[in-house]
């Protein structure tokens, strides 16, 4: 099966020289005329006041913190989906089924913390 | 449980260079060209929902269309502004159509053999313990296919965040910084919404999952296989920024969002990116739940007709024809429903999906005990319709008490400590 992931690998160069190519062609055809105005921000014509890159509160923060969390539990929710069905033929069905509510629950037990906290909220 | 090892495939034991260079040839010769029709598909259906006509000048019915609008952006000047950082400026677009193309390596489009073989990813099927398949059309199989899926898809918002940043355009950078919230709230139920079609099949591979629609029919037919679609449409929605979750190139507020800054060839590969994730996004979407190419309630001709050809002729037809509906869905949904606020953006994600999914998993372990295993598809109809009908009620009414939108100042002063008892609160800064 190793040959399959060559592939990958192949299209991911592929697919960088399929969307640098066309920058080729333009900077052979297409007009250069340069200007200062041009390499301005574009701010409907009104020069920029002050400097772009500052530090600027993100307001979801809180949101970025409850998605670490839940990508996380997804790396454990995966195996127990692709193994359910193997371990319920080998009888283990009810238990596996129980265990995984129990983890949900944990998980719903934190998102309603997080929302009757009020980090549910755009602040 | 024993799973048996693969027999090497004879099209891999043979030289391996001719299905990889037929492979490119789909990728970058005919999805450019599906993408240019879409676009332009997608302006005359705009048009009509407009009452307009739409593009008709170029060409009969405008079908030359697309080709004049890459000429147009062939020839229009590359513009990089002074003050951006040029590599990143670069890099945002590129990657972008990467992540498109990387998703669809392993699609499934119809089936590379027609007969059923010992399937190394393949569906365990209940009944006979015994892991057989039909070997996928797909340009990699791999068992862990649907993983790699997420996290091809997921790179696309580091596009959208270094087109942005990169950019040095107070606009572009806000637009970047929505896109990523958007993608951090809408990440989580896409990813939770794969979980009922992995258990059921109970594979990671793309292959699998078509298989074991082949033995139960399609993943959609159950209570929980229509909810994790529908959330699965929504999230993929949002994560390809299309309209109404389209905030973080919002004109009326951000000029461009995050693409303000590219002009020409540079915006053109924005929007080729985009209508490409959008071909991913319904290719997974049938895959997963629309059985790939099948028929509906038959897999007739999968064992029935034994020449390849003829039987990819119905799959991959039948997959093209569900693709194209999906996008055309797409397409009315932008052509109908407003944009969101943000703040509705986000709780919709967290206080409405996230917590339906979690209780749609269990539904859907459910569904596999009482419809798959035991093989009484009524009961489970009984069994898990209810719950999940009144957790999207309640989820609804829950979401909706929160009442008006925040008022920045006031808000902060309400959310002291001694405002909500038993829990700490943040220092309200």
């Amino acid at each position: 099966m190793l040959p399959n992931y060559g592939f990958i690998g192949l299209l991911l160069l592929a697919a960088v020289a399929f969307a640098v190519a066309p920058l080729v062609v333009v900077a052979l055809v297409a007009p250069r005329k340069w200007s200062v105005e041009k390499g301005e921000a574009y701010e409907c014509g009104v020069r920029t006041t002050g400097e772009t890159w500052v530090r600027f509160r993100i307001q979801y923060y809180v949101y970025a913190l409850l998605f670490l969390v839940f990508d996380i539990e997804t790396i454990f929710l995966y195996p127990w989906a692709v193994s359910y069905l193997g371990l319920a033929e080998a009888g283990f069905g009810l238990f596996v089924l129980v265990e995984m509510v129990v983890f949900l629950v944990l998980l719903a037990v934190a998102l309603v913390f997080a929302w009757a906290a009020g980090d549910l909220r755009w602040v | 449980m024993n799973v048996p090892i693969a027999p090497v495939r004879p099209e891999l034991a043979g030289p391996t260079w001719i299905p990889w260079l037929l492979w490119l040839v789909v990728f970058f010769g005919l999805l450019p060209l599906a993408v240019a029709y879409i676009v332009l598909a997608e302006r005359k259906v705009a048009g009509r929902f407009q009452d307009r006509i739409g593009p008709n000048r170029v060409g009969p019915f405008g079908l030359l269309q697309p080709i004049a609008d890459l000429l147009k952006l062939i020839t229009k000047e590359n513009i990089v502004p002074r003050a951006a950082d040029a590599v990143t400026h670069l890099l945002g677009p590129v990657l972008l159509i990467v992540s498109a193309f990387l998703v669809l390596a392993v699609i499934p489009f119809g089936v590379s053999g027609s007969r059923a073989e010992v399937a190394p990813f393949g569906a365990v099927s209940p009944a006979e313990g015994s892991r057989l398949g039909y070997p996928g059309l797909a340009a990699v199989d791999t068992a862990s296919g649907l993983l790699y899926l997420v996290a091809a898809a997921s790179l696309s918002v580091l596009g959208v965040f270094l087109a942005g940043w990169s950019s040095r355009n107070k606009f572009a950078l806000l637009g970047s910084m929505r896109g990523v919230a958007q993608l951090v709230s809408y990440e989580i139920p896409q990813v939770l919404s794969l979980v009922p079609a992995i258990l059921w099949a109970s594979s990671l591979s793309l292959v699998g999952i078509f298989n074991a629609q082949v033995d139960q029919g399609w993943f959609l037919g159950s209570p929980p296989g229509i909810v994790a679609f529908v959330v699965l449409m929504i999230a993929s929605i949002a994560e390809t920024n299309r309209a109404p979750f389209d905030l973080p190139e919002a004109e009326s507020e951000l000029i461009a969002g995050y693409h303000t800054e590219y002009s020409g060839m540079r915006w053109g590969l924005f929007f080729l990116a985009e209508y490409l994730a959008i071909i991913g996004v319904s290719c997974l979407a049938t895959t997963l739940f629309l059985g790939g190419g099948m028929l509906p309630f038959t897999s007739w001709p999968l064992g029935a007709i034994d020449s390849v050809v003829l039987v990819n002729l119905v799959l991959v037809g039948g997959f093209v024809a569900k693709v194209a509906l999906i996008i055309f869905v797409i397409f009315w949904i932008r052509a109908t429903l407003p944009r969101m606020r943000v703040d509705r953006l986000m709780g919709f994600a967290w206080k409405i999906l996230i917590p339906l999914c979690l209780v749609n998993i269990v539904a859907a372990a459910v569904w596999l005990e009482l419809a798959v295993r035991r093989d009484r598809p009524l009961l489970g109809w009984l069994v898990t319709l209810p719950p999940l009908v009144l957790a999207l009620a309640a989820l609804v009414r829950l979401s909706r008490r929160e009442g008006p939108a925040p008022v920045v100042g006031r808000d902060r002063l309400v959310r002291t400590p001694a405002a909500i008892p038993g829990v700490g609160g943040r220092d309200p800064s």
